[in-house]
């Protein structure tokens, strides 16, 4: 029996129709998360990474290839995924309040339902900003509601497309110790999707590298870092190496980078 | 909230100059007409065709009038900018109807509604009937099309996303489809009305007894230029306030919108 919330991914290849052929985006795609992992995607824009979660969560069929979450096949969307979009996607014309339960359930009950908005708005930081509308709240705060809706579902799999690439440096850090938080306590299957290097390494367990034309997966870099997660470590600092080394080749190209 | 507060300096002012604008408008065309610079039989001065409304006003004709029109237009209007909200929203989200009527509707939206009033009279006598068919006939069709184009330009993530979230059909057009489109509808609303009160004016100049369209007509039959600019500024008077009336409601229904 396969575990409830594992996802594995098999075989996948995406080719999109073009005037002049076919676009190869992904290629035979392989990754299992076990269930309850932390697995991180790296690669650059436009290497699949989005095409590869919309897979996952049903949005899209793939040319080829199977995704099994639990081991069942996905055939369409399904509650027990929850995918966080590359951009917030909130409705311009729902409070914070409304916009977070609009990722309940279907058929929840009402008190319930209004308990745990509240929770989660004081988990994501935003107690005090329920009644405001999207256009008055700032990009992170944008954010953080758009995960609360996500968490409102009570997804097993958490699918995140680049979900701090548009905030600063400390909201990013503090969004990403919350993740960690929300992780640990109910141990959703994660899969995160980044370009940031950094917080492939922190947050991972896994780091998965991608590299593009077409997409396909280059190494898969296992991390284990001491428990505070520190990123001044010097583990984390040889982590950061490897995987530059992955992408750039020489590591004399890599010190233009620090 | 309060839009005059929030306005600058240089809109103020220009604000202020439009109302000036046309206060010296009305001050040059008065002493124009007391100095006889211009014909006042085809000019009426603004004080004959102020005594003109006194007179109109004070038998009560002008309120008749006023209230016939009114009624033609709202019924008319209302059933025509209706059923264009729900035949677009039905039709761009039933795409092989939509693509099964597309030809028929390509046929008759660019007949001239005035041109069918004489066939709706046929069809529907000289009385109400006709002019509420005729209006109904013009508010229909920006309504309808601003409908279509709303629903096109809904946003694809949000639909995305309520589908990412398995809601129903239904409940996508609730909480999707139909607040993005709002706007879309206002503004085939705001069209709609001008029409329609053009409609109505040509309408009742060509067949009828009562409103403001017959009391222009009737009143050139008589020689009665003031009366007839009577007429015509209690229609600009009345589409200018219906028109701030859908904005107001447009603004209220549309909170999330800024720029309205
Ligand atoms: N529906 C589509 N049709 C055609 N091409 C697409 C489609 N979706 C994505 N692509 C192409 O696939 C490639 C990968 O896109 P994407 O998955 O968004 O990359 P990433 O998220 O890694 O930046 C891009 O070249 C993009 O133009
Ligand atoms: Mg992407």
């Amino acid at each position: 029996m396969a575990v409830e919330n594992e996802v594995n991914i098999r075989h996948i290849r995406q080719d999109f129709p073009m005037p002049s052929g076919k676009l190869e985006v992904l290629k035979d795609i392989n990754i299992d998360l076990k269930g309850g992992e932390f697995v991180s995607i790296v690669g650059e824009s436009g290497c699949g990474k989005s095409t590869l979660l919309r897979i996952i969560a049903g949005l899209d069929r793939p040319t080829d290839g199977e995704v099994l979450i639990g081991g069942e096949r996905v055939a369409g969307v399904s509650s027990k995924v929850g995918i966080l979009f590359q951009e917030s996607r909130l409705l311009p014309w729902y409070s914070t309040e409304r916009n977070i339960a609009y990722g309940l359930p279907k058929g929840m009950d009402k008190k319930e339902g209004r308990e745990r908005v509240k929770t989660l708005i004081e988990t994501v930081g935003l107690k005090g900003f329920e009644k405001a509308l999207p256009s008055q709240l700032s990009g992170g705060m944008q954010k953080r509601v758009a995960i609360a809706r996500t968490l409102a579902g009570r997804p097993k799999v958490l699918l995140l497309d680049e979900p701090f690439a548009a905030l600063d440096a400390f909201t990013k850090m503090n969004m990403q110790e919350e993740i960690l938080r929300i992780w640990g306590r109910e141990k959703i299957t994660t899969l995160l999707v980044t370009h940031d290097i950094d917080e492939a390494i922190y947050l991972g367990e896994r780091v998965v590298m991608m590299s593009p034309k077409p997409g396909v997966i280059k190494r898969v870099i296992p991390i284990e870092l001491p428990e505070d997660h520190s990123r001044t470590s010097d583990e984390f600092d040889s982590y950061r190496r490897e995987i530059f080394k992955g992408f750039f080749g020489s590591d004399k190209r890599m010190s233009e980078f620090f | 909230m309060n839009k005059w507060q929030q306005m600058s300096v240089k809109y103020k002012v220009l604000s202020v100059c439009s109302v000036l604008l046309v206060l010296l408008i009305v001050l040059y065309w008065q002493v124009g007409a007391e100095r006889g610079w211009f014909n006042t039989i085809l000019l009426s001065s603004p004080s004959d065709i102020y005594k003109s409304f006194q007179n109109l006003w004070g038998s009560g004709s002008l309120q008749k009038h006023i209230l016939v029109s009114f009624k033609r237009v709202m019924i008319g209007y209302l059933s025509g900018a209706g059923l264009g909200v729900l035949v677009g929203f039905i039709l761009s989200t039933m795409h092989s109807l939509d693509r099964l009527l597309s030809f028929l509707m390509g046929i008759i939206r660019p007949i001239p509604a005035l041109a069918l009033f004489p066939l709706f009279i046929l069809w529907f006598g000289i009385g109400e009937a006709s002019k509420i068919v005729v209006i109904a006939f013009m508010s229909f069709w920006p309504t309808f099309l601003n409908t279509e184009e709303g629903v096109r330009q809904a946003d694809k993530n949000l639909l995305e996303l309520a589908d990412a979230l398995q809601k129903s059909r239904i409940n996508k057009m609730f909480t999707v489809l139909l607040p993005s489109t709002l706007p879309y509808i206002f503004a085939g609303l705001r069209l709609a009305i001008s029409r329609a009160w053009g409609g109505v004016v040509v309408a009742e100049m060509l067949a009828a007894s009562s409103g403001i369209g017959f009391l222009i007509e009737y009143s050139r039959d008589m020689s009665q230029t003031a009366s007839m600019f009577v007429g015509v500024i209690t229609i600009a008077i009345i589409g200018c306030a219906v028109d701030m009336l859908l904005r107001f409601i447009q603004s209220r229904v549309c909170y999330w919108h800024t720029e309205v």
